[in-house]
Parts: structure tokens; C-alpha cells; sequence
């Protein structure tokens, strides 16, 4: 490994404008993502990087925007940077926009804005800036350039990961899919969703590379395609993937009788449409079930490939020999069909106006996207939303969503899940496309420690790691903080061992408006870059603690005494007592030497902006997104 | 659900210091490191198996040539899931070379053979099975185990952030639940003081590694003042985290990670003190290494040991109710090929329990004498094979209950006779009689006097299968 190219691998990630303006050199908390658009700045190794990218406002055309009736939108006043970064949080695991474009959104009507950064196109250059060729043609494309010589993997073990029938291959695509620029992680995020969360299947159940990529890329296309909801889980619900996780690819009727399992004939209506049939459990059991396990026979998956690299196809062969022969009673409705394929489209029609459906599927999504308190107004909002569109796309339901007050509400909560905290901090501090390919900061192994494997999910067909089961482990907590303890090294670390490479910050940290680097600005812009609450928990405790890291280079009770390690200051200290007072306002105002010529200095500010990292993202704000 | 904490935690502990420790064990258990004085407490072990674990393959009836009989019925009906041919002879073949025969009660079944340590454990009169038990009225998944691990039917599909009944167990006792792995299962959550719909974890303990629980620390002897970048973001983190726990609110949906690092510094210093000097039995350390484990699973081999850890450190962690899962059982194809390897995790010999019992039984009697496992998940399969060789979803299931203080025995039919007539009618399964209220109600008696009015306050209205006496489950 080693060695890599920096040719076209450069990308700059968050501009140097953001909040750089004002005459306060310490930028006043104000200044922070309020503030106008300036000219972007150049990249690392003097590369034009996204900066230059931000567009302007009154340039946009007509967005082609769709209100959703239920979602009532933000204001353009509250449409704030501070919005948009909570929706890139959430719905794009915080995205690679340059702060520039983030403040360029910001300024936008919401309605334009959201149609900018939530697409389902493979690339979206304005969430997800590139000077690279990445390729089309989804995930598998994408793990065939990077396991390609022509691609930007130097070291060819590497490279054999992305090979499609490499053990890892969907994995390791995955990750460096949804922590690179280039590779629209709005659409990772929600194909994560789908195929792990929703739709899920597992390699464990043997689930197959072909499959997963096959799967991960229809499911992701049909939702790009803009088909209707339903129709993009008809392609789901007859995706090799999920016939090989349920295994009615051996469902038939053969000497007049059914033979085969009802598991996917269940899961189809209550995992994919959330319907348990609650109002009439027995005729849901002995009819719509039991009839629907008839409805998915002759579902083939054959064997394809030689030797070593004979395996199950990727694609179901919808058969007629050995499909039920007769119309299907499911929820009180004649179904017929020559084959599995023509039923379940006409099943999924059914599935999507059912009334348990249009109230648990889309609480569903949001609960598991966006709202772990999902409840009250907001919940019969989504509903309501849901309900009123007559033809139910996820994107049209997500962009109004994440424009509207019922996101942007004080009492939604994200709890993050293991993979949404650790890619979005691993891409917030991803500068460089060498960092994505070199897996300087690739969140899988702190994944993987807090016991969550990508195609893998914990709960087998009902999903991956909640928010909700992260936030209640104490063991996912403990790796978290471990993680900016003994591990402080992943985010600080300024060079590496055989690597052309040196961490620099300078390149995004924004200036204040005097040119210089100032130690309230720089963690102010740490906060909002991670937290993005607006700098609302940037409280005092937390200010003299990254101030310290940030100022000095050590942690607040050795800063303010030397004798006394350890020790600790309330908030209250250190809001009244004025020797604390004058040492946190000495330190706020320090000038940090970012873009210093001198490499040692660059080494030593480098570093301490890791340690704030490392602080910022181990607080109890770092664990949850709260509305506003 | 609500109860009076306090009252019944001065009743619990009464209840505990009675139990006086025999001679003879004293000497182990000064060994153990636990100090002196110390009584162990009754102590709850939940195995859950996810996935709705079909106890019917594991214990079945004989093969019987009349047709009319169960044992005809059963095998002719469940000879796929077997995974053998449609034939007498190879259903009396399986029954005899994958099963022992045993008799209780009167009662003649076989207990599947890789399940010996198990079938030593009936035949010495420490199981108790439990049969027949109604949980959720749904054949879902999710809302069955919601049913399952709060204990109560009457848990809705959404009641995700409720309480359990094992965290309201631990909260009735004063004690503490630790879970065995990375996530807290809802069978631990506590009662919330005030709101139904949530929960109150400051019992949870979550240690899915025992031997590495809690926060970095600088190695002992380190310069309290090094500049070290551990040891300044260890400091740093840790003075935050104590300034920070005297203003966030109690309501606050960020008070649980303050929660989490408390409870991670306080009791990872502690148990990582204990555990030091005390190197992990062979016999454990082999379930989950990676060359030698016998284990299909070895991370079930990891529990074992968090678990034997768990009791080690028992009055520091003051535990009182233990966390532990299987995942995989949902048995729709391929059934013998699915659930035998992980019987046989379980309850085979010289597998995760049998090595257990017997690291407790050499090292901690004591706490061996007063522990208690509950095996089961969220629902039973039904009475038929599908034509995939598995089974489909039910809804009456089995639960075990193993432990020195059990009193063995069947509690409940253990085939039914009206199943008879039921083998060809569609999706048809176990019929629940005995409610999972009465039935954990039970359980909580055996861990503190009255313990399960508490914890199942509507218990004594639940309904109960005729016959059974589900408080004899005890010996006195």
C-alpha cells in the first residue's frame, strides 16, 4: 500500500468562508454559518477545490420541487446554514459540500435548496464535489473502478477488496461509497436504509456479492427512476437477494400442493409495508398469508458460473410451471397472475393502500431516518403527508420532510446509530480523496467494534442498529469515547508512515476577517461543523475545554494549572470566577498558526484541531441531533 | 408499571440475608476474591432466542406406530423438519438415534441428544418446563418479543420504550441487570418513575466485554500530569464528563451518556481491579477462542464468560439480573440443519451452559446454588412442517427454567391431546394456557419473597393451564 497518486484526488472539503466575515477577529458566535458567500479558496497543493463551486441563488432555475400536503415549510428565515447542515447530517451523512455551497443553500428558497442536495442521482456534484471520473452504473461500477489498475488504488491488495467476489467487496464499495466525495451519499445513506434497515437482507443467511451489489444498486435505481414507493419495493420483493434470504426461491405448487415456506409471504406485508393485518389477525393468518406464500412460487434462482466461481444467480426467473395456477384471495381481493412477478405488482398495490400501511410505513421511515421521539403532531403529520400523496414517492416525501418545521421541530431527536455517527464524523474530517482511498479515516473498524456489521444486520430481516439501541448501550458509548481516548490517533494524526501525505486543516478552517486563525473561531467552526446545533451546546464548559486543546495543546486542567491535573471546573467556575474568566478569554483570542509555512508548526496546530475533534465528537452532543 | 420500590427492596434484602452460605463453600468462595461477608444474592439469567425458537424439536414425543397417537401425529408431521424421509422406520430411527428417551412425571419424550448436558440437568430434577405458554396474540416477530420481553400481552407493535421485566425485576430487588452484550435487550429496561411509555436504565450495566468494561485510563504510575495525548484527552474528557453530570437535567435526552460514562468509570475501575488477578477458567476461555472453541457461535462463549465474571464482581456490579441472547432461530427452512448446532451451543456437553454451570460450580457455589436461567424467545412454531423443511411461525411456546433450586418437572401438557386433531387444520400451533405474566411472576418469586406481584402486579389474574402450579416451581 502506499504511494498513492495526489493526480485528481483532490478535493477540498468545507470552504473558508463560512463565517469568516465581521471585524471581530475572534469571530462572534453569530458569524458562524450567517454568513455571506465569499470567493472560495484553493485547495490543498493549490488544486481549485469546491469552493468555487457555490452557485448563485438567483441563477437557480425552477426546481422542479413538489410540496407534500401535511408538511408545513420552513421559513426562509429559519432556512438557516444551521438547517442545512442538520438535514446534511441526517440525510447525507453530513455530506462533502464546501461550507461555501452550505451557506449558498442556506440563502436559497428551502424548496430550491432541498432539490439540490437530496437527489437520488448516482453523483451530485454540489453535495458531493469531485475532480475525479468516478464512473456510473452504481455500487458494483463504482467497486470495478476502484478494484481497477486504471482507478485511484495504487496498491493491488487493496484493490483485489473491490473485487466482486472478494469476500469484503460490498462492504469495503459501501464504505468508500458513502465517505467519499464524488459518490452521492445521499443515495448511500438511503440505499443503507432500504437494503439493511427496511428491505433487509444478510450475508449471513447467504445472501451472495452478486446479489447484495444487485440488490443495493435495483433498489437504488428504481427509487433514482422516481417510481412510485411501491413499486420500487415490487423490485425489492423480487430481487434474487431476497428470495435467497427467505429461501421461497423454493416455493412451488407441484402435484397440486404448495410447497415451500411462508416467511417472505409475511414479511412482505409486514416488513416491507408494515402491515400485521391487527384488525383481522385470523383471516390476515389463514387467507392474505397463507395466499401470498402461494402467490410467490416459481421464484428460480439458478446456479450460474464455473468452478470457483460458480454460485446463486443474481436475478429471480419468474416461472409459470410451477406457479400456483389459480387467483389468490389476499386482503379480500382476487389476485391473479401467470407468474410471481405479475402478482406481486399487483400486490404491492394492495400493500401500499392499506390503512395499517399508510399509518406504520411512513412513521417508519422517519422514525428510523430522522426522529427517534416521532410522536404527537409531528407523527400525524408524516402520516397525513404520506397519506396525501396519491402517488407515494420517497424522494418528493423526503425533500418536503426535510424542509419542513415538522423536521426543523425543538422536539425531534436523532439518535445516531454506530454507522450514521461514524461515517458522518469520518467525512467531516475527510479533506482529501487520498484520506477516502489510503482508509486514513474510514469509520469500518470502530464500526465493527460497537458490534455492527454493514450487510450484516443485527436483527436479521428487521433491520441494523437503531439510534435508539446505540444511544441505550452503554458498550457503544464506551467505544465512542475510547475511540477519542486510546484511539486518539484516527482523527489527530498529522502524517503517516510511507504516505506523501500531512493532515491540513488550513485548507477549510475559515479565516476570521483579519486573515488570522483565532482559537474562538476555529472551535466555534469545529462545533457547527459537528455538532451543527448552531453553537446552542457550545456552552462555556465546553469552550474552556476545546480552547485548551485548541490553544495550548493540552487538556483544561493542565492549562489552568499545572500542579492540579486533573481536575475539574464547573460551569459555574468558569463563568464567574474572573482569574478563570481572563485565562479562557486569553486563550479565545490566541492566534493559531494555520498555513504557517513552518512544517512543524503545521504539525503541531494539525494535531490539536484532532484533539479538539476528538473532544467534540466524544461529548453527549456528539451522540444525538436535536431539532430546533 | 409502577410499584412501591422502596417497601419491597427492604423486603428483598431481608429476604437475601437469610440465605446463609453452607461451610463447606465458604473456601471457594474466599478464593473467588468476593470479600468476606458478602452473601450472594438470587440471581436471573435470561437466554433469549430470537427469532422464535422452536422447543419442539428439542424435545419431542416417541415415535408411536399407532396413527391416532401424538407421537404418530408428530412425526408424520414434522418428519421435513427432521430432515427425514416419510417413512415409519425413519421416523422411529430419528426419534431413537437423535433423542433420549426420558420419563417425568409419568410422562415418556426424548430430548434431542446433542442437548445431553440438558437431558442431566432434567434427570436431576433442575428443569423445569414449562409448556403451553400464551405470549402475543401476533405471529410477528417484533411485536411477539416486545410481548415477550416486557412481559405483557397487552404491549402494543410500538411500545418500543417501555419497560421490561427483567429491569423491573432488578429495580424491585435493588439490584442491578448487566447485559452480556453490545445491546440492551427491552427485557432489561427499568420502570420509568413516572412514564409508562419509557424507561429508567440506571441499573443497566452493559458489559459485552467484562475483562476490557469501562473508560481508558492511563496505565497505573503514569505522570498524573503527562502531556502524553492519551492522557491529556483522557483528562480532558474526564473533567468534562464530571462538571458536565451536576448540570444536565435529569429529563434531558442527553443525560444518558453522562449516565453511561458514570457508570463506565465507576464500575470498570472496579471490576477491572477484581478481574486482574483472576484469570478466566480455561474451560470458558476455550468457548470463545478463536481456534479452539467447540462452539458454532463462540460469541455465545463470550457471554458465558461475561456472565462467570458477572458473578465474580457480583457486589460491586450488585447483580441481580443477567442479559444474554442468541440470534438465528427463526427456523423456516432447513430446521435440523438451522436450530441443532445451536441446541448444541447451548445445551450440549462440554457447551457454553454445561462449561458455566461448571466454572460456578467449581469456583462460585454458592452464587450456582441461587441462580436461575430462563431459556425461551418470542413465540413457538406450529405444529406442522412447511414444505421447506422448517416450520412457520406459532404462537404457544415452551420455556425452560434451569437452576439448583428449581424443582424439575413438567409444568403444563407437554402434547396436548386436543393437538391431535389440529396436526392438519392450516397454520395450526401450540395453543397458549398458562400467560407469560403468571408464568415470569413465578420466576420473580424464586428471586426475592412477592417479587412477582411487584414486578407482574395483574399476575394472579393471568390465566394458568390447568393442573399447573406454577408456585411449586421452587423448592423451599
Amino acid at each position: 500500500m502506499r504511494a498513492c497518486r495526489l493526480v485528481c484526488l483532490t478535493f477540498a472539503l468545507g470552504a473558508c468562508d463560512d463565517g469568516a466575515t465581521g471585524d471581530d477577529p475572534t469571530h462572534d458566535v453569530g458569524a458562524i454559518d450567517g454568513a455571506p458567500v465569499a470567493d472560495g479558496g484553493a485547495g490543498p497543493d493549490g488544486a481549485v477545490g469546491p469552493d468555487a463551486l457555490a452557485p448563485d441563488a438567483a441563477q437557480i432555475p425552477d426546481s422542479g420541487f413538489e410540496p407534500v400536503e401535511g408538511f408545513e415549510t420552513l421559513s426562509a428565515q429559519a432556512w438557516d446554514a444551521t438547517a442545512v447542515r442538520q438535514v446534511l447530517h441526517v440525510f447525507a451523512f453530513g455530506g462533502f459540500a464546501a461550507d461555501a455551497q452550505i451557506t449558498a443553500w442556506a440563502a436559497m428558497e428551502p424548496e430550491v435548496a432541498i432539490t439540490e442536495m437530496l437527489t437520488f442521482d448516482e453523483l451530485n456534484p454540489k453535495l458531493a464535489p469531485t475532480d475525479e471520473g468516478l464512473p456510473t452504473g452504481g455500487l458494483r461500477a463504482m467497486a470495478a473502478y476502484w478494484a481497477s489498475a486504471a482507478g485511484p488504488i495504487d496498491d493491488a491488495e487493496d484493490r483485489a477488496e473491490y473485487e466482486l467476489s472478494h469476500w469484503v467487496a460490498p462492504v469495503r464499495a459501501w464504505f468508500t461509497a458513502a465517505t467519499r466525495a464524488g459518490a452521492n451519499p445521499f443515495r448511500q445513506r438511503i440505499g443503507l436504509f432500504e437494503t439493511n434497515d427496511h428491505l433487509a437482507v444478510n450475508q449471513n443467511a447467504g445472501v451472495n456479492n452478486w446479489q447484495i451489489f444487485r440488490y443495493y444498486d435495483d433498489v437504488c435505481d428504481a427509487l433514482a427512476a422516481g417510481l412510485p414507493y411501491e413499486e420500487v419495493l415490487a423490485v425489492a420483493a423480487g430481487a434474487a437477494a431476497v428470495a435467497q434470504q427467505y429461501n421461497h426461491k423454493e416455493n412451488r405448487f407441484e402435484d397440486a400442493r404448495f410447497r415451500g415456506n411462508e416467511d417472505f409471504a409475511r414479511e412482505l406485508h409486514q416488513l416491507f409495508f408494515r402491515i400485521l393485518g391487527t384488525d383481522e389477525p385470523e383471516y390476515h393468518e389463514l387467507t392474505t398469508i397463507r395466499n401470498t406464500a402461494k402467490a410467490l412460487t416459481d421464484m428460480r434462482v439458478g446456479r450460474v458460473g464455473e468452478g470457483d466461481d460458480e454460485h446463486d444467480d443474481e436475478v429471480v426467473v419468474f416461472g409459470e410451471q410451477f406457479h400456483y395456477p389459480a387467483e389468490l384471495e389476499i386482503f379480500h381481493t382476487e389476485v391473479p397472475g401467470p407468474t410471481a412477478a405479475a402478482r406481486i405488482a399487483l400486490i404491492v398495490a394492495l400493500d401500499i393502500a392499506h390503512a395499517e400501511s399508510l399509518a406504520n410505513l411512513p412513521v417508519f421511515i422517519i422514525r428510523r431516518l430522522a426522529d427517534d421521539a416521532l410522536g404527537g403532531e409531528r407523527e400525524a403529520a408524516v402520516r397525513s403527508a404520506w397519506a396525501g400523496m396519491e402517488r407515494k414517492e420517497l424522494l418528493r416525501f423526503l425533500r418536503a420532510y426535510a424542509i419542513s418545521t415538522t423536521f426543523h421541530h425543538p422536539e425531534r431527536l436523532k439518535l445516531w446509530s454506530s454507522v450514521e455517527r461514524n461515517v458522518l464524523y469520518s467525512n467531516l474530517n475527510t479533506l482529501l480523496g487520498l484520506e477516502v482511498h489510503e482508509r486514513l479515516y474510514e469509520p469500518r473498524y470502530a464500526i465493527e467494534q460497537e458490534g455492527v456489521r454493514v450487510f450484516r444486520p443485527m436483527l436479521n430481516v428487521f433491520g441494523g442498529q437503531t439510534g435508539a439501541i446505540a444511544a441505550a448501550s452503554g458498550a457503544v458509548f464506551q467505544q465512542a469515547y475510547n475511540n477519542s481516548t486510546d484511539r486518539y490517533w484516527f482523527f489527530a494524526r498529522t502524517e503517516e508512515d510511507g504516505l506523501d501525505w500531512r493532515r491540513d486543516w488550513a485548507a477549510v478552517v475559515p479565516p476570521a476577517g483579519d486573515g488570522t486563525h483565532r482559537v474562538k473561531g476555529v472551535a466555534e467552526w469545529l462545533w457547527q461543523r459537528h455538532i451543527a446545533d448552531g453553537l446552542r451546546h457550545f456552552g462555556a464548559l465546553e469552550r474552556a475545554h476545546v480552547y485548551a486543546l485548541l490553544g495550548a495543546g493540552v487538556d483544561l486542567s493542565l492549562f489552568i494549572d499545572d500542579q492540579n491535573p486533573g481536575a475539574v471546573y464547573t460551569e459555574a467556575e468558569l463563568t464567574t470566577r474572573a482569574d478563570l474568566l481572563e485565562l479562557v478569554h486569553d486563550m479565545e483570542i490566541a492566534i493559531m498558526p494555520l498555513g504557517d509555512p513552518d512544517p512543524d508548526a503545521q504539525e503541531t496546530v494539525n494535531f490539536r484541531i484532532g484533539q479538539a475533534v476528538n473532544f467534540i465528537v466524544a461529548t453527549p452532543y456528539a451522540f444525538v441531533q436535536e431539532g430546533r | 408499571m409502577m410499584f412501591d420500590r422502596r417497601a419491597f427492596v427492604r423486603s428483598a434484602l431481608a429476604f437475601g440475608a437469610g440465605l446463609a452460605l453452607p461451610g463447606p463453600t465458604r473456601r471457594a468462595f474466599a478464593e473467588s476474591g468476593l470479600p468476606e461477608g458478602f452473601e450472594p444474592q438470587p440471581t436471573l439469567l435470561s437466554m433469549m432466542l430470537r427469532g422464535g425458537p422452536d422447543l419442539r424439536h428439542l424435545i419431542v414425543p416417541p415415535y408411536d406406530d399407532d396413527p391416532q397417537s401424538y407421537g404418530y401425529l408428530y412425526w408424520s408431521n414434522r418428519a421435513a423438519a427432521h430432515d427425514v424421509g416419510a417413512t415409519r422406520e425413519a421416523w422411529r430411527a430419528r426419534f431413537t438415534e437423535g433423542y433420549d428417551a426420558i420419563e417425568l412425571g409419568g410422562v415418556r419424550f426424548g430430548v434431542l441428544k446433542k442437548a445431553r448436558w440438558l437431558r442431566g440437568r432434567i434427570e436431576a430434577g433442575q428443569v423445569a418446563i414449562l409448556s403451553n405458554v400464551l405470549g402475543a396474540s401476533s405471529r410477528d416477530h417484533h411485536h411477539a418479543e416486545l410481548v415477550y420481553e416486557a412481559g405483557d400481552r397487552g404491549a402494543g407493535p410500538n411500545d418500543l420504550t417501555r419497560d421490561g421485566w427483567g429491569g423491573r425485576l432488578a429495580q424491585a430487588v435493588g439490584g442491578n441487570a448487566v447485559s452480556m452484550i453490545n445491546s440492551v435487550r427491552l427485557f432489561i429496561n427499568g420502570a420509568h418513575p413516572s412514564d409508562p411509555t419509557q424507561h429508567d436504565n440506571r441499573h443497566v450495566i452493559t458489559a459485552p466485554d467484562t475483562r476490557a468494561l469501562g473508560l481508558w485510563t492511563p496505565d497505573p504510575g503514569t505522570d498524573p500530569g503527562s502531556r502524553d495525548a492519551r492522557s491529556v484527552m483522557g483528562r480532558s474528557l474526564t473533567s468534562y464528563y464530571a462538571a458536565k453530570a451536576q448540570t444536565v437535567p435529569e429529563q434531558s435526552p442527553y443525560r444518558r451518556f453522562i449516565e453511561h460514562e458514570r457508570a463506565l468509570r465507576h464500575f470498570g475501575a472496579l471490576v477491572g481491579a477484581r478481574l486482574a488477578d483472576r484469570p478466566v477458567p480455561e474451560a470458558i476461555a476455550t468457548l470463545y477462542d478463536r481456534e479452539r472453541s467447540p462452539l458454532d457461535d463462540r460469541r455465545l462463549g463470550q457471554q458465558m464468560r461475561n456472565v462467570y465474571d458477572s458473578f465474580l464482581s457480583a457486589d460491586i456490579l450488585n447483580f441481580r439480573v443477567a442479559s444474554m441472547l442468541s440470534n438465528g432461530w427463526d427456523s423456516h427452512r432447513d430446521q435440523a440443519r438451522l436450530i441443532e448446532p445451536k441446541l448444541q451451543d447451548l445445551f450440549g456437553e462440554g457447551a457454553a451452559l454445561d462449561t458455566l454451570w461448571g466454572a460456578l460450580g467449581a469456583g462460585l457455589p454458592e452464587a450456582l446454588a441461587k441462580t436461575a436461567l430462563v431459556v425461551g424467545g418470542e413465540f413457538g412454531r406450529q405444529l406442522r412442517a412447511n414444505g421447506d423443511g422448517g416450520t412457520d411461525h406459532g404462537r404457544g411456546m415452551t420455556v425452560l427454567v434451569i437452576g439448583e433450586r428449581v424443582r424439575g418437572g413438567l409444568y403444563g401438557d407437554l402434547f396436548p391431546d386436543d393437538e391431535r386433531g389440529r396436526f392438519s387444520e392450516p397454520s395450526a400451533d401450540i395453543r397458549g394456557r398458562s400467560a407469560i405474566e403468571a408464568v415470569f411472576a413465578a420466576l420473580c418469586d424464586g428471586m426475592a419473597p412477592d417479587a412477582g406481584a411487584t414486578v407482574f402486579p395483574g399476575a394472579a389474574e393471568a390465566p394458568v393451564e390447568p393442573g399447573v402450579e406454577l408456585a411449586g416451581i421452587w423448592r423451599p
